[in-house]
């Protein structure tokens, strides 16, 4: 893995990925969404109101992944001192924010037919607002410290240490009483959907974990473009001085 | 007035506007993040004809 940890290497070998990535991506979100509103039936207790999990649920997921991942590119960024690793850790902050958001106003939209309200200070949901706000954090730290290592060092403290949150979210529905629903995916026993609704949800997660893929490709390349600029633009100065 | 989308028992405006809002800041997103690639490749290519080095493809 370390191999590709170099620049030229990595843009080369997503220059490929990227469009097979794009076409996959694709695809599953029309299979996703062809299962999700058409095939999948309505829930005996909620009706039509089931088709906002396969939204809804993907976005959660991607939310904790994409904080999982940053938080171990982090850790490499500190421990290695990897070229790419805090790259990586900062292209995938404001993706993992996106899909926060969207994952705390989906569930909002599901919350106010089925739980008579737009928001509750429940354990799952106030946990899931903390992780926004992590993310924000950790976006504000590199927009405000201009030296990159530094802003780097203590957005990965930050990273590292948010991670406590990751289980919190997870086991908060198990921890405290909770309006929302416990797992039903992985959980012990199997899962507790029927396949006719579970598959397509979890194509909608293939699609998702596939476009946090492309973006993070595409902003991981952005960013590896800027160092190089900001690299050649110093060999610049001091070839001057 | 929105009664019939956010009424009680009509939830299709809840299923409606949950995938709008979805695909709307997610294609926001995707959009930002492919044209500031475009941005920096054409920045890349310019500073490198000013200086002569060369970097990738």
């Amino acid at each position: 893995m370390f191999r590709y940890a170099n620049p030229t290497r990595f843009m080369a070998l997503t220059s490929v990925l990227l469009p097979w990535t794009i076409a996959l991506t694709v695809v599953s979100f029309a299979a996703g969404l062809y299962g999700g509103l058409f095939t999948a039936p309505p829930d005996y207790q909620q009706g039509e109101t089931v088709r906002i999990m396969f939204v809804h649920v993907p976005a959660a997921w991607m939310a904790m992944a994409a904080y999982s991942f940053m938080a171990l590119a982090s850790l490499v960024a500190i421990v290695w001192k990897h070229p790419l690793a805090d790259v990586a850790a900062k292209s995938a902050a404001p993706i993992g924010a996106c899909f926060t958001f969207l994952a705390l106003v989906t569930g909002s939209l599901w919350g106010k037919p089925m739980w008579g309200a737009w928001w509750v200070w429940d354990a799952r949901l106030t946990s899931m607002l903390i992780l926004f706000f992590l993310y924000l954090g950790y976006i504000a730290i590199w927009q405000t410290i201009e030296e990159p290592i530094r802003a780097g060092r203590i957005a990965a403290i930050l990273a590292m240490v948010g991670f406590i949150n990751i289980p919190i979210i997870k086991f908060s529905v198990e921890w405290w009483n909770s309006l929302h629903q416990s797992a039903s995916i992985i959980k012990v026993g199997g899962p507790s959907i029927h396949i006719s609704i579970l598959w397509p949800l979890l194509v909608m997660i293939t699609a998702y974990t596939l476009l946090f893929a492309v973006l993070l490709m595409l902003s991981m390349r952005s960013e590896v473009l800027k160092r190089r600029i900001r690299s050649i633009r110093i060999a610049k100065v001091e070839g001057f001085g | 007035m929105l009664d019939w989308l956010f009424g009680n028992g009509a939830y299709t405006g809840f299923i409606v506007v949950s995938y709008g809002l979805t695909f709307l800041v997610l294609g926001v997103l995707s959009l930002i993040l492919a044209l500031d690639l475009r941005k920096q490749w054409r920045a890349l290519r310019l500073l490198e004809q000013e200086t002569g080095r060369r970097s990738w493809k």
